[in-house]
């Protein structure tokens, strides 16, 4: 019979025992979400695994002290958030090297992604190139700015989480948030030519994931 | 509706964060502003690709290079770490013992400052009196009886009560 998975606050309560297999369930858990918001905070792969490894470390040293006040994922992210800090703080570098986009002008919109669906071998080669477009403009964004919309739009984290991860009001994270979107719209205003009408309030994903 | 105000609502309207007033004066509005629109149509656009972003690592690999760093004790903290990672609560609580000691330790710095003012000014007054006894004692040829020592310390201590309104 297929075991249910245990809820974060059980795995905690088991790992307070001692229970290994019950610290790698939670690696596994989280480490696809921290390794996609870590690798956003700093320059290299290698360094963003360095950091998503310590991460999983220093929770498991501080599990025994952990306290269920704050749900274990925003503390998972507070955790890499200060580690990427102190990278930065040691290397004393800049995220990134601004990589320029290629071939801006000759790239296909969001819209002809859409369209060209059918056409899957096209568009996933299509949706990868605009991925890799939006994955430099996000590098390029300041780093409160990045931060926000890498844990809300890319991670899926509620505005309330990413209060509590980053240490502000909820006002802030509103405000960031549209700031940076504004600024990858305009990074990436060559792929999104936003000419389609579109209905406010309904089909409120306007295009399919 | 301004395009600011209303692109900031858009991209509150996006998260399902916008109350229903709010979505009926938006939606008036996009509908007759070809840049709001846009705007709306991008930034949906953006959402859909940003979550294609999302990365993966091979569980296996991964527990094999944490696992060891654990039982070496890679992660071991600091007394300062260990503070920087504790539960919000139990930092404010540190901090607000901090803030206690530092007002006690500017209290006790100014009683003491005020008690040996204090010790000073009678160690004055005393001094005042013995020199004046004796100059007096000695003006008069011979040793004061106790009325007038008595009277000669009440002007001392006169004397130090006008400093200290003076002051």
């Amino acid at each position: 019979m297929e075991r249910v998975a245990d809820s974060d606050a059980a795995l905690i309560s088991r790992c307070r025992d001692n229970d290994r297999d019950a610290f790698n369930e939670i690696v596994c858990r989280y480490m696809d979400r921290v390794i996609t918001y870590v690798r956003r905070m700093v320059n290299s792969r290698e360094d963003a695994e360095d950091i998503a490894q310590e991460t999983f470390v220093r929770i498991y040293a501080g599990l025994r002290s952990f306290q269920s006040r704050s749900s274990l994922n925003t503390w998972v992210y507070r955790i890499a958030t200060n580690l990427c800090i102190d990278y930065r703080r040691k290397n004393n570098r800049p995220d990134r090297q601004p990589v320029p986009l290629a071939g801006r002008g000759a790239q296909p919109g969001i819209e002809q992604v859409r369209a060209d669906a059918s056409a899957e071998p096209e568009a996933r080669a299509l949706r990868s190139e605009l991925a890799q477009a939006l994955d430099r403009a996000i590098a390029d964004l300041p780093e409160r700015l990045r931060t926000v919309v890498v844990l809300h739009d890319v991670n899926g984290l509620a505005y309330e989480e990413i209060a509590a991860i980053v240490g502000c009001p909820l006002g802030t994270v509103k405000s960031r948030l549209f700031h940076a979107r504004a600024a990858l719209r305009a990074a990436l205003a060559p792929y999104l030519r936003g000419e389609e009408p579109i209905r406010l309030g309904n089909d409120r994903r306007g295009v399919e994931q | 509706m301004k395009c600011t105000t209303a692109q900031q609502l858009i991209s509150l309207e996006m998260d399902d964060r916008l109350s229903a007033r709010d979505l009926v004066k938006l939606r008036e509005h996009v509908q007759g502003c070809a840049a709001c629109s846009a705007f709306a149509y991008d930034l949906r656009g953006l959402a859909a690709a940003s979550s294609e972003l999302r990365e993966t690592l091979d569980a296996d690999n991964f527990l094999l290079s944490v696992n060891p760093r654990i039982e070496t004790g890679a992660g071991r903290q600091s007394l300062l770490e260990r503070l920087r990672y504790a539960p919000r609560s139990l930092r404010m609580a540190g901090l607000a013992i901090g803030a206690a000691c530092c007002v006690a330790l500017i209290i006790g710095v100014r009683v003491q400052g005020i008690r040996r003012d204090r010790i000073e000014r009678a160690t004055v007054a005393e001094t005042l009196r013995t020199v004046a006894s004796q100059d007096i004692a000695l003006s008069f040829g011979g040793p004061l009886d106790d009325l007038a020592v008595a009277n000669l310390a009440a002007l001392g201590a006169e004397t130090v009560r006008q400093d200290d309104r003076s002051e």
